[in-house]
């Protein structure tokens, strides 16, 4: 299973075929990749195909393709957890490491010493490709490995309190496999209900931990269709 | 960015408002009051062009709730699958709340 939010370099990019047939690559996927020939895998069955996204510089220019699964080596793949990892952060010209996303990422690196994650996004896609992709009101969008202990509600909210000290906004998804929630909206409480994203799409549960204990483990060859994110 | 505004003919009030979902890219959120006339809904979406999509999504939903609320939607990029989760869940908070 190759993990969701991470990018892939393409090889040759006549691998890249569009969801559609019918809806071939629009011109700025097409401009883009040529700029930097770099894909998002989004969630979905990973059988054959491995569903990936482009991402253009306007927050509107997303557009969804697939890759055949024997076309991607190891070699090939970022994930956002090794962004972090390999400290990316610290090859960014001060300009853009003066945006406040990247002030927010910067900060997150000290409150989240303890913890599993990466950096999805604008931001991932920026310090991996050299683009220019993030701007002033850019997110900062976190990846977090489900953590070996679940947090109450109450360390939920603290945590996020605790990343959000500064001009963007941090948001928080705990992942496990392809199975991924908002540590936000799990904080909020606002519903007895959370929304779990999974493969075979969106689905709503009473304990997103215990759901991505037992799910998000070992779902390499769940046989989805249709409705991916 | 794209703001759409739909009007639809309802018939069950709510008594205390919902406020469902989160500020997170592939995701929405949806905010319900309490209102006497028709449901009125304010989209804001980052998506532009899913008018249709929308109208579509939402007479599914009138349909079988009737809800008579004025509705703020905020949109970032969710795909219809994610819209109909939040709906069906702004629905289960509802019905905790009254």
């Amino acid at each position: 299973m190759i993990a969701p939010h991470t990018l892939i370099k393409v090889g040759d990019l006549a691998d890249l075929k569009p969801v559609d047939s019918r809806r071939p690559l629009p011109d700025w996927a097409l401009a883009m990749l040529q700029q930097a020939p770099y894909v998002i895998v989004r969630r979905g069955s990973q059988e054959k195909m491995l569903p990936v996204g482009i991402r253009g510089f306007q927050k509107s220019q997303r557009f969804p393709a697939v890759l055949p699964m024997d076309r991607v080596t190891p070699d090939q793949l970022i994930t956002p957890q090794q962004i972090i990892a390999r400290q990316l952060l610290r090859q960014l010209a001060p300009n853009r490491l003066a945006l406040p996303a990247f002030q927010a990422l910067q900060h997150a690196t000290t409150v989240l010493r303890d913890y599993h994650w990466g950096v999805g996004g604008s931001l991932q896609f920026e310090l991996v490709t050299g683009l220019p992709m993030a701007n002033e009101n850019s997110d900062l969008d976190i990846i977090m490995d489900l953590p070996p202990q679940d947090l109450s509600v109450t360390q939920a909210r603290a945590l996020l309190q605790a990343l959000n000290q500064t001009a963007a906004h941090a948001d928080v998804q705990v992942v496990a496999g392809q199975d991924g929630f908002s540590l936000e909206e799990y904080a909020n409480h606002t519903s007895h209900t959370v929304m779990v994203k999974s493969a075979a799409g969106p689905l709503l549960t009473v304990d997103p931990w215990a759901y991505l204990r037992s799910h998000g483990r070992d779902d390499g060859t769940i046989a989805a269709t249709g409705e991916t994110d | 960015m794209e703001k759409l505004h739909f009007t639809f003919k309802a018939t069950q009030p709510i008594t205390h408002p919902v406020h469902i979902g989160v500020v997170a890219s592939g995701d929405l959120e949806v905010i319900m009051r309490p209102t006497t006339g028709d449901s009125e809904l304010d989209i804001v979406t980052g998506s532009d062009g899913f008018h249709d999509v929308w109208q579509h999504v939402l007479e599914r939903f009138f349909d079988r709730y009737p809800i008579q609320a004025k509705f703020e939607i905020n949109d970032f990029g969710a795909t219809p699958g994610v819209v109909n989760l939040r709906l069906t869940q702004a629905m289960e908070a509802l019905k905790d709340a009254q």
